[in-house]
């Protein structure tokens, strides 16, 4: 091959060969970021369905919409989990999260909020998702949680979001069409 | 190789020796200062109160230091216990307002180091010092809690960290504040609180 | 003739590394937060909030009433105290950061000396959709006050996060009042600001 045709396939194998250089060194931190990835597989559930996620039968039981403010309600959601694998419920992490019909992502409140205590008291009771409620928990015997969110008067097609990092890797949905 | 002439290896010989003596010539005189700023140390200051350290980043004054029953909040204690109250002022050099003034002042001590470090005090809300803002000085009073089997000290000596402003830092470039050793030791009377009502 | 090119073309290529290594931005600059601009009065938005100033208020002191105790903070300098409004748009946060330029480059954090003021903004859990009122209260020497800049983000330390640069231009209060009280309240606005 000649001087000038060896040097011109060299640079063309350069312009390849550094972003595949680039790529290669950084392909663990690509796969993490939110950019390329777009999310764990979701698993989808229909109203009042069991679910296995996570080492136990998930159900939503009910999802209420309370007054709260002009602007703002709360959203009580009642959900029960039935451990069949109890040692990968107790190394996960419970997270929870309200997503809108416009893709908003809520966190649920810390404290009881009034209304859920004074309307449901039994309900204001039950423990929150996290690997405490399910210390005492036995094989088969569904451990109740509740979740209470605050959100805009306007927020429709309201699903609760489900993650258990440690215990799956999935996310479950439960898409919620009555209220 | 062996095709080469004499001259010629040497020539090339004499090229690398004379651009290797630079190289060379420089982590020689990099390791000898070195060996030289850690034998020879700069010697820290002995001062006494009321007296300005510039520390870099901070303009430290000791003014005074104290035992007491009662920690700065006035509150009393639920067990009895000693405190040991250092009242100090700090002007904020730098130009972001900043809290970094935790490690800023040690005690010089044969015995082993009391445990916890101090909490600092602002003079002005006897409560917990946040953050002091730039050329903003503030009265504060640190506040160490002294052990019920030492002796209670007649004199302190007082170590005051000095730091040093990097624009750009060894590891990523970036500006950033570094310890550099002490900048002054404040020699001062310790005095015994006058045990007033407080509530 | 040969020699000479030689030389000059060194000290050109000198020069241009010397140029390109002073205008190279340090890493603070590179990783500094993108800035939104926007003034006193208006919404300014980013991608994930919103927050707006509304009411721009100077005092020698301030005076912090909870539980019925009124709780005076002094200051060597004078306080800035700004009235907004605060919503989220994709995710439940809260605004951490908040911090005054002033024009000579010096910054000043929010003041963290009170413990429980209603509507504080590192407080206030913004949920998406639904607008909070906020409270900002600054320590600045009188000096920092002109020209200055309010700069607001979701953290401190996130690089290349973005974070909204308000000017205050002209809406500096014309005088200093000289003590200022807020109070928790029961009615629309959490709190009730007072000047003497």
């Amino acid at each position: 091959m000649s001087e000038k045709r060896t040097f011109w396939t060299c640079l063309l194998a350069l312009i390849v060969a550094l972003p595949l250089a680039f790529v290669a060194r950084a392909w663990e931190s690509l796969g993490e970021s939110q950019w390329l990835a777009g999310g764990s597989p979701e698993v989808v559930v229909a109203d009042e369905a069991a679910q296995a996620f996570a080492g136990g039968q998930w159900k939503l039981m009910d999802m209420r919409r309370l007054p709260r403010t002009d602007d703002a309600r709360v959203i009580l959601t009642e959900f029960e989990a039935s451990p069949t694998d109890l040692a990968a419920l107790s190394k996960g992490a419970c997270r929870v999260r309200l997503i809108d019909d416009k893709g908003r992502r809520f966190e649920p409140v810390t404290l009881t909020e009034p209304i859920v205590r004074e309307m449901y008291p039994e309900v204001a009771e039950r423990p929150r998702c996290s690997v405490l409620a399910f210390t005492d928990a036995k094989a088969g015997s569904p451990v109740r949680m509740a979740e209470s969110f605050i959100v805009p008067a306007e927020a429709r097609d309201l699903s609760l979001r489900i993650e258990f990092p440690g215990a799956s890797d999935e996310t479950l949905v439960f898409k919620w069409t009555r209220s | 190789m062996p095709v080469m002439r004499r001259s010629k290896i040497r020539q090339r010989l004499l090229i690398m020796l004379v651009t290797g003596i630079g190289g060379m010539a420089a982590a020689a005189i990099s390791f000898a200062s070195a060996v030289y700023d850690a034998a020879n140390p700069v010697p820290v200051p002995v001062i006494g109160k009321d007296q300005v350290v510039d520390t870099g980043r901070w303009r430290v004054t000791i003014n005074g230091a104290h035992m007491s029953s009662l920690p700065p909040t006035g509150t009393k204690p639920f067990e009895p216990k000693r405190f040991l109250l250092v009242d100090l002022e700090l002007d904020n050099r730098s130009v972001a307002s900043s809290n970094v003034f935790m490690n800023l002042i040690t005690i010089k001590d044969d015995v082993a180091p009391l445990q916890p470090k101090p909490t600092y005090y602002l003079a002005r809300d006897k409560w917990i010092a946040s953050a002091i803002n730039p050329n903003m000085p503030e009265k504060l009073v640190a506040a160490w809690e002294w052990p019920a089997d030492r002796p209670e000290p007649q004199t302190l000596s007082l170590a005051i960290g000095k730091q040093i402003y990097k624009p750009r830092d060894n590891l990523y470039g970036a500006p950033n504040w570094f310890d550099d050793g002490e900048a002054a030791v404040v020699e001062l009377p310790v005095t015994q609180a006058v045990e007033t009502t407080e509530q | 003739m040969s020699a000479f090119r030689t030389l000059l073309l060194c000290g050109l290529a000198i020069a241009a590394l010397y140029g390109m290594r002073n205008s190279t931005p340090g890493y603070g600059d590179i990783t500094a937060p993108i800035a939104i601009r926007g003034a006193v009065g208006e919404r300014v938005e980013t991608r994930d909030f919103a927050f707006g100033a509304a009411n721009v208020h100077l005092a020698r002191q301030l005076k912090v009433e909870s539980f019925g105790r009124v709780k005076d903070f002094s200051t060597s300098g004078i306080w800035l105290v700004i009235e907004g409004a605060a919503v989220s748009k994709t995710e439940t946060m809260t605004l951490m950061s908040a911090e005054w330029l002033a024009s000579n480059g010096v910054r000043y954090a929010l003041s963290q000396r009170f413990s429980t003021v209603p509507g504080y903004l590192p407080t206030e859990r913004l949920e998406p959709g639904l607008p909070r009122p906020v409270l900002l209260a600054f320590e600045l020497p009188e000096a920092a006050v002109d020209q200055g800049t309010l700069l607001v983000a979701r953290s401190r330390v996130s690089p290349l996060a973005e974070e909204l640069s308000i000017a205050l231009g002209d809406k500096k209060p014309a005088e200093i009042k000289p003590s200022v009280t807020i109070a928790r309240s029961g009615s629309r606005a959490p709190w009730t600001l007072a000047a003497h």
